[in-house]
């Protein structure tokens, strides 16, 4: 919990992060100003020119560290080829004003496309792993091309590299490539900053969150990943492009691995939760490097060592977090009224009990499915999902075996069955998490069979969790809205402001379910029971016309039962949603369902009315005389 | 126990600081008419490491000595020293940092040719000397594309030093097949192809086994457990490296290991420094056949011996061939700067170009046409003397260096890039 | 090529194996059971190098030295390691992966500078002991003996931790917190200590492979980034966390890097070709050849 506290800025931090940027604005705008004083007052131990080129240097390690950040901050992946793609941007402008003599800003036009391109290449073998498979397999990719680089002496110079480039004459005073560098960095930081602020930066969240429950609410993971992988190349590429321009040169080690530990520190040093983390990050390096380097040459290494375990050990929020750290330093030992309620908010698990089934069910959040909701008996209703022959085995085990299901529109469908029964596999299946041996799953007319998940989940069949799975680090309305985004397509969009849109209806849909006043806070902060109302908030809203709930009354008590078997009964009725359960509690299955199936060692046992199933001799042989004997 | 562990990594943090913060002294100064700096990058962490200790340690003997003289003009000489940890970026940086910041009125070079190549054009920009001792690219005073008109060599080039190796090398007729060894980066690709053809010329009758796609072997290879077999399995008469620095010792010390008559069995040339001997203090073969740019041992005069007792005292090792050359650039430099009588680049350029100087290694002349060096290399067969805690060398040859420079005609064409990609073997 | 040469190749693949399947033995099992990808493991490989060095040099005669090396400079590292996990490890298990990716790192940089103060920049070497300094003739070729006592000696190591992991209540722990490590917890094992016991086991192997690579190579400020690399390759193709993966992947990277070497047109590129092997593997499967599909 102290934890999640700590990822969530307080308002105050907030107020003093933007006075921070706004800060550092103006100090970009007035660096050679600057400069030029301090050299002035300071002849012997200043030079405008140097301090001009290091904010040039910054400027550019900060541009290379925030695209870095694009995935590591707001997707949660670890690249290890990040300065490859800023190796091909300096290449990129060496090459065009060396090789074939053209003006390097042509270069620098083309260096984020080429770096994009092999951004989007390369991620496309890359991302074929997942967490620390991937960082592993950039790692390789990175040394490959650094292979190519250092090896192709005829069109990269070899191991030497291409050196002493060419630039327009109108762009070689020191000051003029500063301002040049700060408005390309300035337009770029503000595109970097209108994606993550957009619905496509909601999806990163989500992934970076919870990469199953983003799948579940209809996103491609693996589309989004390679998506913001190629982003983060190109404006790598662009830094890179930059670089040769100030410092004139391109050569293999910009490839090296090992280079990529400058932005991984730059955006540590920062700050990894904060957009211009690793700018403020990169203006830091560039000093300590200057500093370090050009007092102590003979300890350069083991100082930096020694601040990059500094930060890990005890500030890992990097530079952004210290207002944060500060400020719950001084609540400490100062209590303000303030500071204690913004610590002390914890949800108490009341969302359930003070659940209005009515309102919910009228949400607005609830996409409408005209016709639907036709008042028809279950014989004369179509056929929503048809479930034929399925089986699943793990090796020898076979879990799931020759399964036949027909769930009709608007039905309220229940399976049950022992521990073991395979009911878990068979929602696994239906909803594409795992792929099936033989059989076929049909949905509205369509053969999902072998689907991904993310298609199936848009195609209309929505999952609640047995157990709780949430985006714990978005605050409550995030949760909500940013499914919604997502599951309605809106988060293929990179611009506008995800907060934004759909706010109205996930607030009054929270509101609904209870958990209005708790709509800020981090999810993760909820409590248990709450957690539980959230998915159920976030099923609800993406409007499906199928809902699988696995277990969606485990550990809450009779009376939340109660309230959430209401809201998800009249959701079934009075907005055409079907659903698909299963379910221990026998009240609620009896209570609840129109269609039973009872499943028992990977097969169906049975299926007929609540009234048939529990008559069958069958059933109450292995499955209801084992649950009473128990009970 | 959390507390404690934080508490515990706020104190280590905070002694690694205080220790890497400590030291440095101050020097008074007396009678100066104020302070000049020159400027230093080299190696001191990174894989190069060895060089800068060496490099560094010159310099700072060299900066007392200057100024015991006087400095030069009347100013107190300080030598900037910073470090570039192997990197070619950081050498970029300090030089631009010395030239802008300290305002250091010469440079002296950096260890790679490809640090050197980075450096070069900011010391054009800001028009400022640029004295090389380590780095030797042939192409770094030829190449229209590196080549910039404050860049001076005090070092025997690529060309020059592969050449006197590979006369030396023909002179043995009765070696036939030889195999080739050399690094996978421009240096090798520089040095390898002088040192065939010079064998070739001396020696027409020599056949080289492996093929030149596979003289390189990538600097990356941790030992060379896959290089060895290959030689062995060719089975030539001689062997000619020019790997140097940790690679040689790997390569020396596995070699030994596979086959602990390696250096008898087969003829070996190679490069080599007294750091590599050092390096392998009582394995590094006897009767090889070296070849190096400033073995203190060899040079002939009074100025060298007087200079490696001083720099024993101060330092308690020998200077390597680094900590010669490094010595010679800086007084080749002072010397140029004082005969100008000022710090200007130009006159300093002026006072260089088709000048002599006395150096550690004797007479040596700036060409007046590329600014090249004219400076000789050692060759020489390695052999053990009680009074050295290395290999020295013996049956040396000396050929100074206007029998190795490039020939002028070659340079031109070079300069104005008659020669494709910049290579010396495809000139017209 | 004739069979000889062949077999010359192969012995001194499988030498280059040898060595680097101790190193990476130790890193995937610090993986498996720690979920830590020790960044600072090739630095524990250099000091391993150094302290035999030391030893072999300054305290022990030249006759022992390399057996008392042997020993003492696993000790040395495994102590470090025991440091190592309960300062910087410990705060930040549970955090993200980035987190211990950089504690680990920024041990590289201090490390490096430490050795550099400790023993100096030179670049350094020591030999094998009399006894394994020699060469047996193989097929008309000599071959070297410490070579082949190389190959054996990774024989054992890798014996030794199947017993370990197999045959010990130690190991049963071991095996149980790299299948899940969030229920070992529950079962009352203290864990802390275990993951202790297993990262100092990681780092003595590093220690062990940088003593017996020294005679081969040499001792030098640059070996900690090189043998990591190579590491990470071999663990990545044969699966994190796999005992027979790491064996397996060192005897294809060795391959690579003698036969790849071999013969002309490749030799160039034999570096070049562990990273596409790394590439080939993990993209056909994205969790190497015997590692588990991770969540």
């Amino acid at each position: 919990m102290d934890r999640l506290r700590a990822l969530l800025p307080s308002a105050r931090g907030d107020r003093i992060r933007w006075g921070l940027a706004a800060l550092l604005a103006v100090t970009i705008l007035l660096v050679p100003n600057l400069a030029q004083v301090a050299e002035n007052a300071f002849p012997d131990s200043v030079s405008a020119r140097f301090a001009i080129f290091l904010a040039s240097q910054a400027l550019v390690l900060g541009l290379w560290a925030t695209s870095f950040n694009l995935m590591l901050g707001y997707t949660g992946m670890v690249s290890f080829a990040h300065a490859a793609y800023y190796g091909i941007g300096a290449y990129t402008v060496a090459i065009i004003a060396h090789n074939y003599h053209q003006n390097a800003v042509y270069g620098l036009l083309a260096a984020p496309l080429v770096a994009g391109a092999f951004g989007f290449v390369t991620g496309l073998i890359a991302l074929r792993a997942v967490r620390l498979y991937f960082s592993l397999l950039t790692l390789a990719i990175s040394q490959l091309l650094f292979t190519i680089a250092f090896e192709w002496y005829d069109f990269t110079g070899g191991d030497n590299g291409i050196h002493n480039l060419v630039i327009p004459d109108w762009l070689s005073d020191q000051t003029t490539i500063y301002y040049f560098i700060a408005a390309v960095t300035a337009l770029c930081l503000l595109l970097m900053f209108i994606v993550v602020r957009s619905p496509f930066g909601a999806a990163l969240l989500a992934i970076r969150e919870n990469r199953q429950r983003a799948s579940s609410v209809g996103l491609s993971v693996k589309a989004y990943e390679l998506a913001i992988y190629t982003i983060a190349g190109l404006f790598a590429g662009v830094a890179g492009g930059l670089y040769a321009i100030y410092d004139l040169q391109a050569y293999p080690q910009l490839l090296y691995w090992t280079t990529n530990a400058q932005p991984v520190v730059i955006a540590l040093l920062g700050g990894t939760g904060s957009f211009l983390g690793p700018v403020l990050g990169a203006v830091i390096y560039t000093y300590l490097q200057n500093f370090v380097g050009k007092n102590y040459p003979n300890e350069f290494d083991i100082v930096l060592g020694a601040i990059v375990l500094g930060v890990v050990l005890i500030a890992p929020g990097g530079f952004v977090s210290l207002p944060d750290f500060f400020l719950r330093l001084r609540s400490r030992f100062r209590r303000r009224p303030e500071d204690e309620r913004v610590e002390l908010v914890e949800s108490a698990g009341q969302a359930m009990a003070a659940l209005e089934v009515s309102r919910a069910v009228a949400s607005s959040a609830v996409q409408v499915d005209p016709g639907a909701a036709e008042p028809a008996g279950p014989d004369q209703r179509a056929t929503l999902l048809k479930v034929n022959g399925l089986s699943k085995s793990f090796g020898g085990l076979v879990a799931v075996r020759d399964v036949s299901l027909n769930v009709k529109q608007g039905d309220r469908h229940a399976i049950i069955g022992p521990n073991g029964a395979g009911k878990s596999t068979l929602f696994n299946l239906i909803t594409g998490r795992l792929k099936p041996s033989a059989g076929s799953v049909e949905f509205d007319g369509r053969t999902i069979t072998g689907w991904a998940d993310y298609r199936i989940a848009r195609a209309g069949i929505g999952r609640a969790f047995q157990i709780t799975n949430i985006f714990p680090r978005l605050s409550v309305r995030q949760n909500v809205q940013y499914s919604m985004l997502a599951y309605r397509k809106v988060t293929i969009r990179p611009f506008g402001f995800a907060d934004r849109i759909f706010r109205e209806e996930a607030s009054d849909l929270l509101e609904s379910v209870g958990l209005g006043r708790y709509a800020e806070l981090a999810a993760g902060q909820l409590s248990h029971g709450d957690q539980r109302a959230l998915e159920l908030a976030i099923s609800i809203a993406l409007g499906s016309k199928l809902l699988l709930l696995d277990e969606p009354t485990a550990g809450m008590s009779p009376y939340e039962t109660q309230k959430a078997m209401e809201l998800v009964r009249r959701l079934a009725t009075e907005r055409g949603l079907t659903l698909l359960f299963c379910e221990h509690d026998m009240n609620v299955v009896f209570g609840t369902a129109q269609t039973v199936t009872v499943m028992h060692l990977g097969r169906v046992l049975t299926e007929g009315s609540p009234q048939q199933v529990r008559n069958n001799p069958d059933v109450q042989r292995i499955y209801l005389g084992e649950l009473e004997a128990s009970a | 126990m959390f507390r404690l562990t934080r508490l515990f990594a706020v104190g280590i943090a905070g002694t690694l600081l205080a220790v890497a913060c400590g030291g440095g002294g101050t020097n008074t100064t007396t009678s100066f008419k104020g302070t000049k700096n020159v400027g230093l990058s080299t190696p001191i962490t990174g894989q190069s490491a060895a060089y800068g200790k060496a490099i560094q340690a010159a310099a700072l003997l060299w900066q007392d000595d200057i100024n015991a003289k006087g400095g030069v003009n009347g100013y107190k000489i300080e030598v900037k020293i910073t470090d570039d940890g192997t990197d070619v970026a950081k050498a970029a940086d300090n030089t631009r940092r010395m030239i802008l910041e300290d305002h250091a009125v010469a440079m002296i070079g950096a260890v790679l040719s490809s640090q050197c190549q980075a450096a070069m054009p900011i010391a054009h920009q800001n028009h400022i000397v640029y004295v090389a001792a380590t780095c030797n690219d042939y192409r770094n005073t030829t190449s229209p594309d590196y080549r910039i008109p404050e860049y001076v060599s005090v070092v025997p080039n690529t060309y020059m030093e592969a050449t006197a190796a590979g006369i030396d090398a023909g002179k043995n007729t009765s070696l036939k097949k030889w195999y080739i060894l050399s690094p996978d980066y421009s240096f090798g690709r520089a040095e390898t192809p002088a040192f065939v053809a010079a064998l070739k010329k001396t020696n027409p009758s020599v056949q080289i086994l492996n093929s030149p796609s596979e003289w390189y072997v990538p600097l990356t290879t941790f030992n060379f457990q896959n290089v060895i077999p290959k030689i062995q399995a060719a089975q030539p008469d001689a062997i000619y490296s020019n790997i140097f620095a940790a690679t040689q010792t790997a390569f020396i010390n596995g070699a030994l290991q596979a086959q602990p008559d390696f250096f008898t069995k087969y003829h070996f040339v190679t490069l080599s420094s007294i750091d590599d001997f050092n390096a392998l203090p009582d394995k590094y073969p006897t009767g090889i056949r070296v070849y190096e740019r400033a073995p203190f041992f060899a040079i002939q005069g009074n100025s060298i011996k007087d200079y490696v007792k001083r720099f024993r005292d101060k330092n308690n090792f020998y200077p390597s061939d680094w900590a010669v050359m490094d010595y010679d650039a800086l007084s080749i430099w002072a010397a140029a700067a004082n005969k100008a009588g000022s710090f200007d680049t130009d006159k300093v350029l002026k006072n260089l170009a088709g000048q002599s100087f006395d150096t550690l290694r004797g007479k040596v002349t700036i060409r007046k046409e590329d600014l090249q060096g004219v400076v000789p290399v050692w060759v020489g067969t390695t052999t053990r003397d009680p009074q050295y805690p290395f290999v020295i060398l013996k049956d040396i040859v000396n050929p100074p260096g206007s029998e190795l420079v490039l020939p002028l005609n070659r340079v031109k064409q070079m300069q104005d890039g008659q020669c494709p990609k910049n290579d010396l073997a495809n000139c017209p | 090529m004739d069979v000889g040469n062949l077999v010359l190749f192969f012995l001194a693949g499988l030498s280059i194996a040898a060595v680097l399947f101790i190193v990476t033995a130790g890193l995937s099992l610090v993986f498996g059971a720690l979920r830590v990808i020790n960044m600072a493991h090739g630095s524990l490989y250099m000091i391993g190098a150094f302290v035999s060095w030391f030893v072999i040099v300054h305290l022990a005669n030249a006759l022992f030295g390399f057996w008392a090396a042997l020993l003492v400079a696993p000790l040395i590292t495994a102590i470090i390691g025991a440091v190592v996990e309960i300062f910087v490890l410990k705060p930040v298990y549970g955090k993200e992966h980035l987190l211990q990716l950089l504690g680990t790192y920024a041990l590289t940089l201090i490390f490096a500078g430490l050795v550099r103060k400790v023993f100096g920049a030179d670049v350094r070497s020591i030999s094998a002991p009399a006894a394994l300094n020699s060469s047996v003739p193989i097929f008309g070729h000599g071959f070297s003996v410490y070579q082949l006592f190389l190959i054996a000696v990774a024989v054992l190591v890798a014996a030794g931790l199947y017993l370990l992991l197999n045959r010990t209540g130690l190991g049963r722990n071991i095996r149980a917190a790299i299948s899940d490590p969030q229920l070992l917890s529950t079962t009352g094992v203290n864990v802390t200590r275990l993951f202790t016991i297993v990262f100092m086991i990681g780092t003595a192997l590093a220690g062990l492979g940088g003593v017996l690579v020294s005679p081969t190579s040499s001792v030098d400020p640059g070996m900690d980034s090189n043998v990591l690399i190579n590491a990470f390759a071999i663990s990545v193709i044969g699966g994190l966390g796999s005992l027979v993966g790491s064996l397996v992947g060192a005897v294809i990277v060795g391959l690579i890097l003698s036969f790849g070497f071999a013969y002309p047109p490749t030799a160039h590129y034999a570096i070049a070709f562990v990273f596409a092997a790394m590439v080939i593997v993990l993209t056909i499967r994205p969790w190497g050849l015997f590692g588990r599909a991770e969540q």
